[in-house]
């Protein structure tokens, strides 16, 4: 476990991290009947769409007040003619503004402005702000961000308390990691609330969208503060249940990851607790599948030199499951913002900063997991490569892997040790040539 | 946050006021709609432009997001070996740079992307936020350029200033600028041409060159698709230029037309027919009468051999209806491509098409009932598609979704196409996808009852 380095230079070579605003918009694409409109210029919305629907192979729908002239770039009322227009022909439950770097940068009052076009356009529906220019971080964080503005907003004062439970996840969940949970859930019938969802993004909904489709409704969001408990998945999601705790005495239980062994182990005891109900046998059968395949695999990971670039909560999910969990070494870390959670990494060679960083740190990695953009560094160092993380644009169907609970856990590995089975198979074939 | 001095705003160098100039100077191009806007801003449209010269770094003096969401993502093809569009350079502006100024930043990104990458010129873009706080770029460029020997060449092209379009044109001026005009070829002949606004998509470019090299015609400079800086430099020696399906990079051609005295002519290479009248075309204005009779030779026994090798998909393809959603030249010469191989067009849209196109279309659809539609969106393209029973959607990798969600066919025919669709390859390439779309079983599948 090594201290967190920051790379000091000027500018990024090859950014490994996304912008706040692609953050935002996914968690708010896992809100039912979302209007997502950024605030800024077309341009970054249609740069983050292409990203997001190369990723899902979705479009989520998402609109720009597309500031424009010079009368726009001193500060004018787009929000307000943007709203007007789209509210032309559809009827969102809930307005979400994400802003962009640039309006961050001009200082706009948007609160302000929302102020007075909810008292004009006499709204029926809510409006909230998040800021998501680039200062605040990264994809990961604004992701965060954006649920707890929708939480601080839109959550209202604790009436009664129920028996449903709150689960928050986070930014590098896959729509597979979600579809997993929810059966896991069910299957313990627990009542819940997943913040956010964004297991329609798989394709399981076949109309055009014209809004952002999703199980978790406006309502879900308000009684949020009724819930029993949170179960918050990943550090990055932290906030959040903090805040639910301390305005609506919401406890919560913080897991950093549901993927490996203990992890999984300790997920489905507190399902058990909280449910009164004891696991179904099929997990018993999964756990045991899950030990067998790691006693496999181990002859091909165990001290296998592996490096990763992606973001904190999902390096620590992997890290920690191929490190503690089956003998690997993690040479190096790279990741996207400060999260405490990077300390825990397994590794003494952790930082924050871009692919170019990344490159400089692999010596001995025989593997490296990251996404799209490091095809470039696999390419460069001739090191195969395993894609996990956002984006993945020359992958079908990696948005449908599941990295959770024992069968994700028992997926992965066997993905992975299958490359390095390749390797040592290529390489006696060359001694037998 | 952090309040902009509104001040800055009056400063008459400051690239705004500037940049200002230059809005004001492209009438007739319209205002995004706030609300409904989509497509990529100013600063995208530039990239695009420049990007495919290989050998050249581009460094974006922005934000995290303008850099970090559009490396890697080009779909343009190269010969040259490590081509440098693989790297994203970014300023990375944070809130520090915004209160203190970032020159200084970019200034050492610049030095430190020449030590350590070599490149034969450097690219530097503006995006909205440099841009507004006031970054000379124009200045920082000159200042590196004159320490480090090497171009360094200045796009002030923040997404605020316009459309992605009029960042194509952004891109073409800054050439025009700074890179045609300052170099000079070995030799030149006098079948000397010079290929503007192909970007090499999908290796589009690769369809036509051997069609240049059977005729003799030599290009000279390729802006952009599959070029080197040193081409470009030399633009100027061309005898005439010819703009591919390109409105955007029409001024460049004008330009070049009264600074060098280079006669321009409008061509496509999508469709036999257009072939043949480009090729044509570029003879007449070479004056260069054997030429003219080697390329009819040429297309027609071009002709003879697509006409032979799309013979295995022309039963699949013959009345089947088809509906093309996309803008500009395109608009018109897909119709010519589609028709030849046996398809029924019933419509196409006039989105960022010029008079002129619309022209064409309507003389060419003239006395039949066909849909001309303006902008639209998936839903509006979905009804269309099925009120009149179309099998087909022709469109950009956006409306890829539109046809999944409608269940139609579907073959993409813009920047994330899969395949060059240009030359005669391109035709019989163009064949086989429809095929294969029209052979697939999935479709039947998935709209049947369940
Ligand atoms: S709109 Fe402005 S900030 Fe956004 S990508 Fe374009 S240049 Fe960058």
């Amino acid at each position: 476990m090594g201290e967190l380095k920051v790379v000091k230079k000027d500018g990024t070579t090859n950014p490994l991290k996304k912008s706040p605003l692609l953050g935002a918009t996914l968690a708010m694409a896992g809100i039912n009947n979302t209007l997502i409109l950024h605030h800024g210029c077309q341009g970054c919305t249609a740069l983050t769409k292409n990203l997001l629907t190369a990723h899902f192979n979705e479009v989520i729908p998402v609109s720009t007040t597309a500031s424009s002239d010079i009368a726009t770039i001193m500060g004018g009322n787009n929000i307000e003619e943007a709203v007007n227009n789209i509210l032309k022909n559809k009827t969102p439950d809930l307005i979400a503004i994400l802003s962009t770097t640039l309006v961050e940068t001009r200082g706009d009052d948007i609160f302000g402005e929302l102020k007075t076009i909810k008292n004009k356009l006499s709204l029926n529906c809510p409006i909230i702000y998040i800021n998501s220019a680039d200062f605040i971080g990264d994809a990961e964080v604004g992701f965060a961000k954006a649920i707890l503005e929708l939480v601080a907003n839109i959550s209202h004062e604790k009436t009664e308390t129920t028996k449903k439970i709150n689960i928050l996840t986070n930014f590098s969940m896959t729509c597979g990691d979600l579809l997993e949970l929810k059966g896991i859930l069910n299957d313990f019938d627990l009542d819940h609330t997943i913040l956010p969802d964004i297991s329609s993004l798989s394709g399981s909904c076949n109309d055009y969208p014209g809004l952002i489709k999703s199980s978790i409704t406006l309502n879900d969001i308000k009684s949020l503060s009724n819930s029993e408990a949170t179960i918050c998945i990943g550090t990055s999601m932290l906030k959040v249940a903090e805040y639910l705790k301390d305005y609506f005495n919401v406890p919560y239980y913080f897991l950093p990851s549901i993927t490996g062994v203990k992890y999984t182990d300790s997920f489905f005891t507190l399902l058990e607790e909280m449910s009164g109900k004891k696991r179904k046998d099929k997990y018993i059968l999964e756990r045991n599948i899950l030990i067998d395949s790691m006693l496999d695999c181990h002859f091909y990971l165990t001290n296998k030199n592996i490096s990763i670039a992606i973001e904190p909560d999902l390096l620590y999910a992997l890290s920690y499951f191929l490190v503690e969990e089956m003998g690997t070494k993690l040479e190096a870390a790279v990741t996207t913002n400060n999260s405490d959670i990077a300390e825990e990494i397994p590794t003494n060679n952790i930082y924050v900063g871009d692919l170019e960083d990344f490159l400089d740190e692999l010596k001995h990695s025989e593997l490296i997991i990251s996404n799209y953009y490091g095809l470039l560094v696999s390419k460069k160092k001739n090191i195969p490569i395993y894609f996990a993380g956002f984006p993945i644009k020359n992958r079908l169907g990696y948005h449908l892997k599941s990295f959770i609970g024992y069968r994700g856990t028992r997926d992965f590995l066997f993905d992975i040790a299958n490359i390095f089975l390749d390797i040592e198979e290529e390489e006696s074939l060359i001694k037998i040539i | 946050m952090i309040k902009a001095n509104k001040e800055l705003f009056n400063e008459p160098d400051c690239s705004i006021n500037k940049a200002k100039e230059a809005k004001e100077r492209i009438k007739g191009c319209s205002k995004p709609v706030p609300g409904k806007a989509s497509g990529g801003c100013a600063f995208d449209g530039a990239q695009i432009v420049l990007y495919p010269i290989a050998d050249c770094a581009h460094i974006v003096h922005g934000p995290n997001l303008c850099c970090s969401h559009s490396y890697f993502t080009r779909g343009t093809r190269t010969t040259y070996k490590e081509p440098l569009y693989n790297y994203g350079f970014s300023t990375d502006l944070a809130e520090t740079d915004i209160i203190f100024g970032a020159e200084k930043k970019l200034l050492n990104k610049i030095n430190y992307v020449n030590d350590h990458f070599k490149p034969r010129a450097i690219f530097v873009y503006s995006t909205c936020v440099s841009a507004m706080i006031g970054e000379d770029i124009d200045r920082i460029c000159k200042e590196a350029k004159d320490r480090l020997n090497i171009p360094v060449i200045p796009v002030d092209s923040p997404g605020f200033i316009g459309k992605k379009n009029y960042g194509n044109k952004l891109a073409g001026e800054a050439l025009l600028k700074h890179v045609i005009g300052t170099g000079k070829p070995h030799n030149t002949t006098k079948r000397d041409i010079c290929l503007i606004g192909e970007y090499n998509i999908a290796g589009e470019i690769w369809n036509i060159m051997p069609l240049f090299d059977e005729l003799g015609i030599r290009v000279l400079s390729k802006i952009t698709g599959d070029s080197t800086f040193d081409e470009l430099t030399y633009g100027h020696y061309a005898k005439c230029s010819v703009v591919i399906c390109s409105q955007a990079l029409l001024s460049l051609a004008r330009k070049l037309k009264e600074q060098f005295n280079i006669p321009y002519i409008q061509g496509s290479f999508y469709s036999m027919k257009e072939i043949k009248k480009t090729l044509l075309n570029i003879a007449d204005e070479l004056q260069d009468k054997p030429l003219r009779k080697d390329i009819l030779d040429l297309t027609k026994r071009k002709e003879v051999e697509t006409y032979k090798k799309i013979v295995p998909y022309a039963e699949k393809l013959k009345d089947k209806k088809v509906f093309i959603y996309s803008g500009g030249v395109k608009s018109w010469s897909f119709v010519y491509l589609l028709e030849e191989l046996g398809l029924e067009v019933i419509g196409t849209s006039t989105r960022k098409s010029t008079d002129e196109d619309i022209e064409h279309l309507k003389a060419y659809f003239e006395g039949k009932q066909k849909i001309l539609m303006e902008q639209g969106d998936g839903i509006k393209i979905l009804e269309l598609m099925q009120k009149h029973n179309a099998d087909l959607l022709l469109a950009g990798g956006r409306n890829r979704y539109t046809s999944i969600k409608g269940m139609y066919p579907f073959v993409d025919i813009n920047q994330e196409r899969l395949h060059a669709y240009s030359g005669y390859k391109g035709i019989i390439r163009l064949a086989k996808d429809i095929y294969n779309e029209f052979s697939s079983p999935v479709f039947k599948i998935a709209r049947g009852p369940f």
